[in-house]
């Protein structure tokens, strides 16, 4: 009888741990564990090699949390090759609460939408921004920059992507199962911009 | 006995020369994808109107032809798209990522100056590193990314050329030092295929394909 309720409770706790998962992109309980990693990332951009271009280029530079639950919006493109609508990115949507401010018109208690492209798609982890998923709780250093493109509006994004995202000394980041990273905040360690990180470091209080 | 002799240091020479090769074609430089039927081999792109501008035209494009006689097992043709022009099969796509028409969403950031697509044969996006159908490169037609270098149709060339370069399966440097053509620049080698546009703040981004590009494509394709 014991072992007919054992099972009964790890089939209710599968249950409660799968429905947790799936539907709505709610994922921020969940370590994306069992997804296959599909990287789409290969953007050729402008990117900064110095603190001082960064800086001039965001409009926001915060200490901030992830406030929400992360939204993601999936974006079909009709493609003439196949002739067929297709799946050309996912953008994700999360808040950040503003803790501290360096620069730009907010002030601490503020939230910004914030903007990056990943998303779950026919049990993929769509990578495309080099940064990993914003998670609900997390803290990080911020350099926002607001976002021109229609589908976008209104939302801000790090300013060239993993260039504009680091992380708080005596912060722990959550094991996402997609790197060993996830305390740089991206999949592959040389996305981390050392550097500019360092310059950072000398300049900002990030205690 | 003696042609066992010489058929064992055959083996030593050959064993040496293809790492010798595989030096250069470093594991993260090159995507591990591949194309159904060896499309590379005939690489058709197809620039579609949308991506075709004052700034961005046929010489900008045809730029591409500089990965040309690298390998024997890679060619490219550049087919300029004209109103009214049938299909022609084959032929990968070339889009203004700004979104060209209504059908075409802005899906770049002002900072993006590229990216390339990759899907099966049902359609479907996929990695860089599965069986590639069918390819196609989304590029920056606004000029003003590009304005902060002296020569404009240079930076727009070196993107094309870095753009079709992910279509034959190179990828983005790795930053490692201890690589060969590696050494300076933070451990990343002058390359074509670095991010960016090649400015005096890159000194790592280079206009056209260099000895790494080339070793890359060699790797990857063959000579």
């Amino acid at each position: 009888m014991k072992k007919i309720f054992l099972i009964f409770l790890i089939g209710v706790l599968c249950s409660l741990t799968f429905a947790s998962c799936s539907g709505d992109y709610s994922k921020d309980t969940c370590d994306f564990s069992g997804l296959e990693f599909s990287d789409w990332g290969e953007t050729n951009r402008l990117f900064y090699t110095n603190l001082d271009d960064l800086e001039k280029d965001s409009e926001i530079i915060v200490i901030g949390t992830f406030t929400d639950d992360t939204k993601q919006e999936e974006i079909y493109q009709y493609n003439s090759h196949f002739q067929k609508d297709i799946l050309a990115t996912i953008i994700s949507t999360n808040s950040i609460e503003v803790l501290n401010v360096i620069k730009g018109d907010v002030k601490a208690g503020d939230t910004i939408p914030v903007t990056q492209d990943y998303g779950i798609s026919d049990n993929q982890f769509i990578a495309i921004s080099r940064l990993t998923p914003m998670l609900k709780g997390d803290t990080w250093l911020f350099f926002l920059s607001e976002n021109k493109s229609e589908i976008r509006k209104g939302k801000y994004s790090c300013t060239g992507d993993n260039d504009g995202r680091y992380p708080l000394e005596n912060f722990s980041y959550r094991k996402t199962a997609l790197t060993d990273n996830e305390d740089l905040g991206v999949y592959n360690k040389e996305d981390f911009r050392e550097d500019i990180y360092k310059e950072i470091l000398e300049k900002y209080d990030l205690g | 006995m003696k042609k066992r002799v010489i058929a064992f240091l055959s083996c030593i020479v050959v064993g040496i020369l293809s790492s010798a090769q595989s030096v250069y074609a470093h594991n993260g430089d090159v995507f591990k994808g591949s194309y159904v039927l060896d499309r590379q081999k005939n690489l058709k792109l197809r620039i579609s109107m949308s991506a075709q501008t004052s700034l961005m035209n046929r010489e900008v494009y045809e730029s591409a032809l500089k990965w040309n006689d690298i390998s024997s097992n890679v060619h490219i043709t550049v087919i300029m798209e004209t109103p009214g022009m049938p299909s022609i099969a084959d032929t990968m796509g070339v889009y203004d990522g700004r979104g060209g028409n209504l059908s075409e969403p802005d899906i770049f950031e002002s900072n993006q100056l590229g990216l390339t697509r990759y899907y099966d044969s049902n359609g479907k996006r996929i990695s860089r590193d599965g069986k590639i159908s069918y390819a196609e490169i989304l590029v920056n037609t606004n000029a003003a990314i590009y304005d902060k270098l002296l020569n404009k149709k240079e930076a727009a060339s070196m993107n094309f050329v870095h753009e079709t370069g992910h279509v034959l399966m190179l990828a983005h440097p790795v930053q490692n030092p201890a690589l060969d053509y590696h050494k300076y620049n933070g451990g990343r080698p002058y390359a074509v295929m670095n991010q960016g546009l090649p400015t005096y703040g890159y000194p790592q981004v280079a206009p056209n394909p260099t000895s790494h590009d080339i070793c890359c494509l060699q790797g990857k394709w063959g000579v």
